[in-house]
């Protein structure tokens, strides 16, 4: 379905003034290597990789370290090179989860600095096939949140018109995409280059919120001159600019057909550090073994790193100065869709370790939120970008009614947060409305198999 | 769910509390400017009436041991709308009838805020002014130290007698009436506040009020003045009308057009001169038709 006006999409909310990612917008990446890493058999939560070494065993940067075991899963790489020192077991949800922990060599090799890191790369050595190849090889994962394999994305029953790299970043808070656009611009638009080709789309767009314009700015400055087939487009900021379909809908004016992927609308969509890892990849045969992560919100000094998988997170915590509010609710990835770790935590209290899918650590002031009656403000179904009705879908779904939330199209959330974030009357909408699309998506399955 | 917070992890500071505030400060200028035409009844009747609906609210609860969200300050909005409705020389315990039947019968017994299918404040008016109509009916002039009742500008339009006031005291409020419907310009500072602040609906209110205002107008021999400016118009139009979710353009006009023609067809055809409460009251019960016929938001991916 075409939409006459580009660059918007029904709904969103801008939950920020700037002030969020001002506080590490700035800051230059810094690079860290830890002496010890813990990288998880399950990248996502679904996902999961079968682990190809024992204890005692050394591991050299960048060899495979588990192939993938379901669908979700990619290949994963040591992120060091080091000595596997012990095989932790952690709950996952319901499965139990191995966890490779390696110690680092004291001395690790040093990266090569080749001319793909400064200067257009020549792409023509590699097919099409070739390329998606090397992302199944380098375990080119989305590194945006969800995770989902992106050979698999660049292989769709469809033909492909549009390659869009999603560098709106538009979750608050979060600034590491920005950062690594700005610090590593060719090794970044080598890989949206190499991603193009892989897709076999005719254009290629980098789409970023206006709030980048000065990533804008510098990424044409370098592409000046060159004759590459994508170009970077510059959409309004506006939650959920970066979603998926409202990003199709923003650039291309095209709707997924529901219960559709980006391909039905001749897109493929790739998160900025995918198409990092993507060149290092192609013009290195680095796999995706590092990633940027940004640590803000209430820490003294919030920083960006790039840092090997499953760095702790809580040295980069320390590094960035600690927590510096005792009141706190500690946030893996952005405020909107990013799941709350704990309150009133420590730095060191927090066990988890990054992943191809951390964009982000954020301390917030913890709140306690009381649920208060509806008072029918509307607010919700203007702000929600699928054009639903967050507060009827809400309702239906507490009166047990599936029926009415299946009519109430309750199957297109996206769970973006914006009916929650709207409401005055502070109710988890959210929760409630992805909980109603799970059941009714339950029940449509249900009814299938009859 | 208690533990972990749910996501998002950023909410909006609006909130029901805050909004309801914002009408309570948008209904301020309008009651000070009653208080100087009317005396200080009008202060009287506005304060016995908030605290009477806050009462009615808590003690329900409490005895049902529902949530207590007298806190959101809904019921006070209610108690200052009902007091507005009355005349200043209407006895108290008129006023704290309409209150406890407005938040008891009206708001509570359909599920408390956001669930009762009418605006409380004005059923409330409408319940006493069907059981006690010589109390209700009678409405103090302004600046009066008596309690002689004075024709509405409206009623005298409507019997043909002269109307004795200009437009500019119909506008500031010199005339009798409600004690807190008369002041048009105070209350329109009130509602650009609140439009101000995003909080409210606009476009039907500006429907409404040109609709009726227009129409009556034209029905009652061409006294524009008195068909906008005479009765409650702006009251109900500004604050009461502008409840009820309609996402659409069309649906607010819809309904506004709605509350407008019933409005219109009470002021002209009924024994009552003015019909706003009426008006806006079944538009409240036709609400969920328009909203069935309103043409629902684009959904994405859907067809």
């Amino acid at each position: 379905m075409k939409n006459q006006d580009y660059t918007v999409f029904h709904g969103g909310v801008h939950p920020t003034d700037g002030s969020d990612k001002a506080l590490s917008k700035d800051k230059p990446i810094v690079e860290y290597t830890p002496k010890v890493v813990e990288i998880s058999m399950a990248q996502t939560g679904p996902s999961l990789c079968e682990l190809l070494v024992k204890e005692g065993d050394h591991v050299d940067r960048g060899q495979l370290i588990g192939s993938p075991a379901n669908f979700f899963a990619v290949k994963l790489h040591a992120s060091v090179s080091g000595t596997v020192k012990e095989i932790k077991k952690i709950q996952n949800g319901a499965k139990e989860v191995p966890v490779c922990v390696i110690e680092a060599d004291e001395e690790q090799p040093p990266v090569e600095d080749l001319p793909y890191r400064h200067q257009l790369a020549d792409l023509s050595p590699y097919t099409k096939e070739q390329l998606i190849s090397l992302m199944e090889e380098g375990g080119i994962t989305g590194m945006g949140g969800a995770g989902f394999p992106t050979h698999v994305k660049y292989k769709p029953n469809k033909p492909i018109e549009y390659v869009l790299i999603n560098a709106a970043e538009c979750e608050p808070y979060l600034t590491c995409d920005h950062r690594m656009m700005l610090e590593y611009s060719w090794e970044f638009l080598n890989g949206v280059n190499a991603m193009v080709k892989a897709g076999g789309a005719k254009k290629g767009y980098i789409c970023m919120e206006d709030n980048k314009q000065d990533v804008a700015d510098h990424l044409n400055s370098l592409l000046a001159g060159c004759d590459v087939p994508f170009e970077v487009k510059v959409l309004p900021t506006k939650y959920p600019q970066g979603g998926e379909r409202q990003l199709i809908l923003a650039v291309t004016g095209r709707e997924i057909p529901a219960g559709g992927l980006p391909a039905d609308a001749g897109c493929i969509v790739s998160n900025v550090q995918s198409a990092k890892a993507m060149g290092d990849m192609v013009f290195a045969g680095i796999p995706s073994i590092t990633r940027c992560i940004t640590v803000t919100g209430l820490v003294k000094d919030p920083k960006n790193f790039l840092v090997p998988l499953g760095t702790p997170i809580r040295e980069l915590v320390a590094l960035a100065g600690g927590i510096a509010e005792k009141n706190n609710k500690v946030i893996l990835g952005g405020p909107m869709t990013g799941p709350c770790i704990g309150s009133n935590m420590t730095g060191d209290d927090i066990t988890q370790c990054v992943t191809k899918v951390n964009g982000g650590l954020l301390v917030l002031e913890n709140d306690h939120i009381v649920e208060s009656p509806c008072i029918r403000c509307g607010g919700c179904a203007l702000a929600c970008p699928a054009g639903l009705s967050p507060f009827k879908i809400d309702h239906a779904y507490r009166a047990g009614n599936l029926a009415l939330c299946e009519a109430l199209h309750a199957t297109e959330c996206i769970a973006c947060g914006c009916c929650s974030y709207t409401w005055p009357a502070k109710r988890e909408l959210t929760y409630y409305n992805t909980k109603a699309r799970d059941a009714v998506k339950a029940m449509i399955r249900e009814r299938g198999k009859k | 769910m208690a533990e972990l917070h749910i996501n998002p992890n950023l909410r909006t500071p609006k909130t029901t509390q805050k909004i309801m505030l914002d009408v309570c400060i948008a209904l301020l200028p309008a009651l000070i400017y009653s208080i100087v035409i009317f005396g200080v009844n009008s202060l009287l009747l506005t304060a016995v009436s908030v605290v009477t609906c806050m009462a009615a609210e808590g003690i329900w609860q409490l005895i049902r041991k529902e949530q207590l969200t007298v806190g959101d300050l809904s019921a006070a909005v209610t108690g200052i709308l009902i007091a507005f409705n009355m005349s200043s020389t209407t006895p108290v315990w008129v006023v704290m009838i309409a209150d406890v039947f407005a938040i008891i019968v009206v708001k509570q017994v359909f599920g408390g805020i956001g669930s009762n299918v009418v605006n409380p404040a004005l059923m409330g008016r409408l319940f006493t002014m069907l059981v006690y109509p010589t109390q209700m009916m009678s409405y103090a002039a302004p600046g009066a130290v008596d309690t002689v009742a004075s024709p509405t500008v409206l009623s005298a339009v409507k019997s043909g007698s002269e109307v004795a006031y200009s437009v500019w005291d119909m506008i500031i409020g010199n005339i009798p009436g409600a004690l807190g419907e008369t002041s048009v310009l105070f209350l329109l500072i009130g509602f650009l506040y609140l439009a101000y602040k995003k909080e409210v609906n606009v476009l039907a209110a500006v429907v409404y009020i040109a609709v009726v205002g227009a129409v009556s107008g034209i029905l009652n021999g061409g006294n524009f003045a008195a068909s906008f400016f005479g009765g409650g118009l702006f009251l109900g139009g500004l604050f009461m009308l502008t409840d009820y979710v309609f996402v659409s353009k069309k649906g607010k006009v819809l309904y506004a057009l709605v509350a407008a023609v019933i409005t219109i067809l009470v002021r002209q055809y009924s024994p009552y001169p003015e019909g706003v409460c009426f008006g806006i009251l079944i538009a409240n019960c036709l609400a969920y038709f328009v909203d069935k016929i309103d043409k629902k938001p684009h959904v994405y991916g859907i067809q």
